[in-house]
């Protein structure tokens, strides 16, 4: 189980620092503003950025109900759940924003996003897991 | 994407590597894409069809991770 839990405490640590911000894509999870518009690619590189961080996450999800991960693990991912599940109408709202190309109300939602992912991730890390640090 | 990127994402991706197997996540097919979105974005040709798959990726992986947990024990 003490394995299970440092492999996760690692694979947190190196699935921060997989999100694709600082995997060589050239990511940059910076405010948006009119004058800085959020383009498709963007959109998407957030979207992979959480998705990146989501795919560890939902392994130890999986390991914490198989009854291999650490004991505090439900609190763990329900503290997590705090934020994720703030997620979706985000996402849903900026997708429709970049599609129609409003940047005004996609500018707002993005850096809305961004700062929830920087509070999922911080969250994470107060749990004991260092998921890395936006670029 | 220049030199110094690439041997960024190699290094991080072979660090990465044995615990996203470990933790059972499509590790090959994580790569691709996050290639693929590279190659795009420095190109300018990210497709509709790109876009479309992550969106979708996204939304499968957040519905799952933020469906409760099962009562423990079950």
């Amino acid at each position: 189980m003490k394995k299970i839990a440092i492999v996760m405490v690692v694979a947190l640590g190196l699935g921060g620092c997989a999100q694709l911000g600082t995997i060589g894509t050239g990511i940059s999870l910076v405010t948006k503003s009119v004058t800085n518009p959020v383009t498709k690619q963007e959109e998407a590189q957030i979207e992979l950025a959480i998705d990146a961080a989501l795919a560890v996450l939902r392994g130890y999800k999986q390991a914490c109900i198989a009854g291999t991960a650490d004991k505090s693990c439900r609190v763990n991912i329900q503290a997590i759940q705090r934020y994720t599940r703030q997620m979706p109408p985000l996402v849903s709202q900026l997708r429709g924003f970049v599609d129609h190309n409003d940047q005004v109300n996609a500018a707002v939602v993005y850096n809305q996003l961004t700062a929830l992912y920087t509070n999922f991730k911080t969250s994470a890390g107060q749990l004991g897991y260092n998921v890395g640090n936006l670029p | 994407m220049n030199a110094e990127a690439i041997l960024a994402l190699v290094a991080q991706a072979l660090g990465v590597l044995p615990t996203l197997i470990q933790t059972g996540v499509d590790v090959v097919g994580r790569i691709e894409q996050i290639k693929q979105l590279s190659d795009a974005g420095a190109n300018g040709t990210v497709t509709d069809a790109q876009v479309a798959a992550i969106r979708t990726q996204l939304d499968a992986d957040l519905a799952d991770f933020n469906s409760d947990l099962p009562p423990q024990g079950v």
